[in-house]
């Protein structure tokens, strides 16, 4: 027993989710998930949302995974001052966004919104994908890559064998965090996006609480489609990434 | 000397904002206040649950195997790539059934889902690190179980106790949305006074508010790295004292 | 082509790890770099693989100076303590990958070479220690290498596997005529395999020679150890002697002695002079063996 128990979490979380799903989706008919595909605002807000999840995601990952490879031998003060933006929470990072943007030459009447809010979600995300890639970075072995060198591979296999497929899997999964946390946040985008077209999760928090009753089984099937959606997806990642991952695991035993 | 450029870039882009925080006045701003001892019982109540439940979650991550753990694992992922407040919809109606709605503890529970798995992974993260065979060692030289958290295994993990309170704490205030439906408004975070002085007009009571979210995660970091500390260093001298005779 | 190091020195900021070093492998010869750890050893080896850059000295291979150039212009190759075959790819691709094109046929040869037939689609995590590391090895070789380098590849291994893959390296370099620089810290395995010893410590060369002369007279190498033991008679068994020795010729050997365990063998001449040999072959049939001393 001292190996500890996995139960208590796993019976809050299923649960929680599951009983949260299962309640969404007995609040609907099979008729609003069809209303929906047809709904021109919903298929708007969900392609500005992709958009902004989108770029902040791959932003986020290029840069802050970039860094992490930069000072993995040797932190320094980058470790301390990239922890900062860790310590403030998300409406702060709003904050700062409205301090600073609002007054920004208006480019286009949405983008600098959008702007605005993916610089706000790059200035906590950067951190966290350092951080969280920053002992995969460390426990990297370097001698692949110099077996590489040696056996004369071009700079592109050099890397891929060397540190890539090891790479691989933490920084896909950093990217899938940081994607479905920017896809269907609420409070930033609630802050500095536009009032039309809403970011999703600003959309259907809205129906659900502004809107009258009848449009809340709308908001029900909103969440289920894209629980759904994202559950998909999240399989099959798992599902084309693990052979891959199983033969590196295995082979890593040492 | 690319590394100096590259670290004075980030240095710079991450605290010059941060000036905009600076207060050049200061007002109590009473409605803040009051919310602030519903703020901190929930996060200390959150920071405890998230700790017991998460220790022994990373421990059997760590160091169980079979397909049951692994598809465990998975699952208390799961609302790391979900819409936690999309799904909280439902949940609402299901707290309301249980009586739970517009309560502390509904509240709470609600706020284990976005803070659970990113502490479970923390845990598990420093159980590895430390290692099946450190572990097997404790168990053998201390069997009782909180002496060894005591003595042992707590101090080993004094990193990983600090990250899971900071990560904690710091979703706890940012958590508007979910916090106002399922607490309805009677359940009063710093965040639900904060979040209207943003689309408000008074710029500067969004200061004050924004700095509270800051000061908040520093300071109970700081208090808790102060703590940590104090335990360290009272376990030496419990533990000196035990081998005093064989020093002499 | 000949490796000429001379006057290196290697610094890690303020720390001295190599000083002064000189030495010399001839083209086909097998060298040990013998010492504790920390003497530096390993550091010579990445030198001469170019993963490290020297602080002061030059390192030439043939008449090139080679001291600034990158490790894949030097046609060098390592094998670590580690086998490190990439654990995303089968057996067969890993010994690919240095390959040039068109010659991907050649992967049968190399895996039968190195007794992995058939073993072309296992990854990894399938086969055992000394199997990954024989797959190093047809890696390492299959690319074409002038110098093979050995950062002490046998420290993972078990005894019998140790012997079997120092038999099958010295026997792959040989045919294929590659160099090797090999770094261990195990005087047995130096006398197995190397043509000449050099002895470090504390980052400078204090000793060199043959590796059963130093064991005799080196207090750094040996212990003073000589050649005892019980001698069983053979006869009628011919070697030939290696030319680097200067000498090439049929002898008969007339009696055998395993020590360190390697076999040591006293042959004579046609002349009726006795000299004692060593070879690295467990089995003798025309196999090439190398002076030790004369006898007598």
């Amino acid at each position: 027993m001292w190996r500890g128990n996995a139960w208590p979490a796993t019976l809050l979380i299923v649960g929680m989710v599951g009983y949260g799903l299962f309640i969404s989706l007995s609040m609907t008919t099979w008729g609003d998930y069809k209303q929906l595909s047809a709904d021109p605002v919903f298929l708007e807000s969900v392609g500005i949302s992709l958009y902004v999840a989108v770029s902040s995601t791959v932003l986020a990952v290029l840069i802050g995974a970039g860094l992490a490879g930069f000072f993995a031998k040797q932190t320094g003060w980058a470790a301390q001052i990239l922890a900062v933006p860790l310590f403030l929470p998300h409406l702060g990072a709003a904050y700062l966004a409205i301090l600073y943007l609002s007054d920004f030459p208006v480019i286009g009447p949405h983008e600098v919104n959008q702007f605005s809010i993916i610089l706000t979600y790059l200035y906590k995300e950067i951190p966290f994908v350092f951080f969280y890639l920053l002992p995969v970075y460390r426990r990297l072995d370097h001698r692949y890559e110099e077996l590489g060198l040696m056996l004369g591979l071009s700079r592109i296999k050099r890397f891929w064998h060397g540190k890539g497929v090891f790479l691989l899997f933490p920084v896909l999964e950093a990217a899938f965090i940081v994607f479905a946390f920017t896809l269907f946040a609420y409070e930033v985008p609630a802050l500095l996006g536009v009032t039309y077209p809403k970011l999703i999760g600003v959309y259907t928090f809205d129906l659900y609480t502004q809107g009258d009753l009848s449009r809340q089984p709308e908001a029900f099937a909103i969440s289920v489609l894209l629980t759904g959606l994202l559950f998909l997806l999240l399989l099959l990642f798992t599902r084309m990434i693990r052979p891959l991952t199983e033969r590196i695991s295995k082979g890593r035993i040492e | 000397m690319r590394r100096r450029i590259i670290t004075g870039v980030t240095g710079f882009l991450i605290l010059v904002p941060l000036i905009g925080l600076i207060p050049s006045t200061w007002t109590w701003n009473p409605r803040l206040f009051e919310t602030l001892a519903t703020t901190i019982s929930m996060i200390v109540a959150l920071t405890l649950l998230n700790h017991s439940i998460g220790y022994i979650t990373g421990k059997a991550i760590a160091f169980r195997t079979g397909r049951l753990i692994r598809s465990m694992e998975l699952l208390i992922s799961l609302p790391l790539f979900l819409p936690v407040l999309l799904l909280s919809f439902g949940l609402y109606l299901t707290w309301i059934r249980l009586g739970l709605a517009d309560q502390f503890v509904g509240v709470l529970l609600v706020l284990l889902l976005p803070t659970l798995p990113y502490t479970i992974r923390i845990y598990t993260n420093a159980f590895q690190a430390l290692g099946e065979q450190m572990m097997e060692q404790m168990v053998l030289i201390e069997p009782s179980r909180i002496k060894r958290f005591v003595f042992l295994t707590g101090p080993m993990m004094r990193s990983a106790i600090q990250s899971v309170t900071l990560l904690v704490t710091v979703i706890a205030l940012s958590q508007y949305a979910l916090v106002t439906l399922i607490g309805g408004g009677v359940v009063q975070m710093i965040a639900l006074e904060a979040f209207p002085l943003y689309s408000g007009n008074s710029l500067i009571a969004a200061k004050e508010a924004t700095i509270w979210l800051l000061v908040l995660p520093f300071l109970i970091y700081f208090v808790q790295l102060m703590l940590l500390e104090a335990w360290v260093r009272l376990v030496r001298r419990l533990l000196d004292g035990r081998y005093d005779s064989a020093r002499q | 082509m000949d490796v000429t190091i001379q006057h290196v020195n290697k610094r890690f900021g303020q720390k001295q790890v190599l000083q002064g070093v000189d030495l010399r492998i001839t083209s086909g010869q097998c060298v040990a770099l013998v010492g504790p750890s920390g003497s530096g050893k390993t550091t010579l080896l990445r030198l001469i693989a170019g993963l490290e850059k020297v602080s002061d000295g030059t390192i030439r291979f043939g008449e090139i100076d080679m001291t600034h150039a990158a490790p894949n212009q030097r046609g060098v190759t390592m094998l670590f303590q580690r086998p490190l075959l990439f654990p995303h790819l089968t057996v067969g691709q890993n010994i690919r990958l240095g390959m040039a094109k068109g010659h991907h046929e050649d992967l049968q040869q190399w895996l039968e070479k190195v007794g992995l037939a058939g073993r072309a689609d296992a990854f990894v995590h399938e086969l055992s220690g000394g199997e990954q590391q024989r797959a190093s090895l047809a890696r390492a070789l299959a690319s074409g290498p002038n110098f093979l380098l050995l950062d002490e590849p046998f420290s993972s291994l078990d005894l019998p596997r140790r012997r079997e893959l120092r038999t099958l390296i010295r026997r792959l370099t040989v045919a294929e005529g590659v160099t090797t620089l090999l770094v261990t810290h195990d005087r047995e395995e130096a006398m197995a395999m190397a043509d000449y010893v050099y002895v470090m410590e504390q980052g400078q060369i204090i000793d060199q020679g043959h590796p059963v002369k130093l064991a005799e007279k080196s207090p750094f190498f040996g212990d003073g150890m000589y050649l005892d033991g019980d001698w069983y008679p053979l006869s009628e068994v011919k070697l030939v002697l290696r030319p680097t020795n200067g000498l090439q010729e049929h002898v008969t050997i007339t009696k055998e002695l395993t020590q360190y365990g390697v076999r040591f063998y006293e042959v004579e001449r046609e002349t009726g002079e006795r000299l004692v040999v060593q070879t690295t072959e467990t089995f003798l049939e025309n196999v090439t063996a190398y002076l030790v001393r004369k006898e007598g």
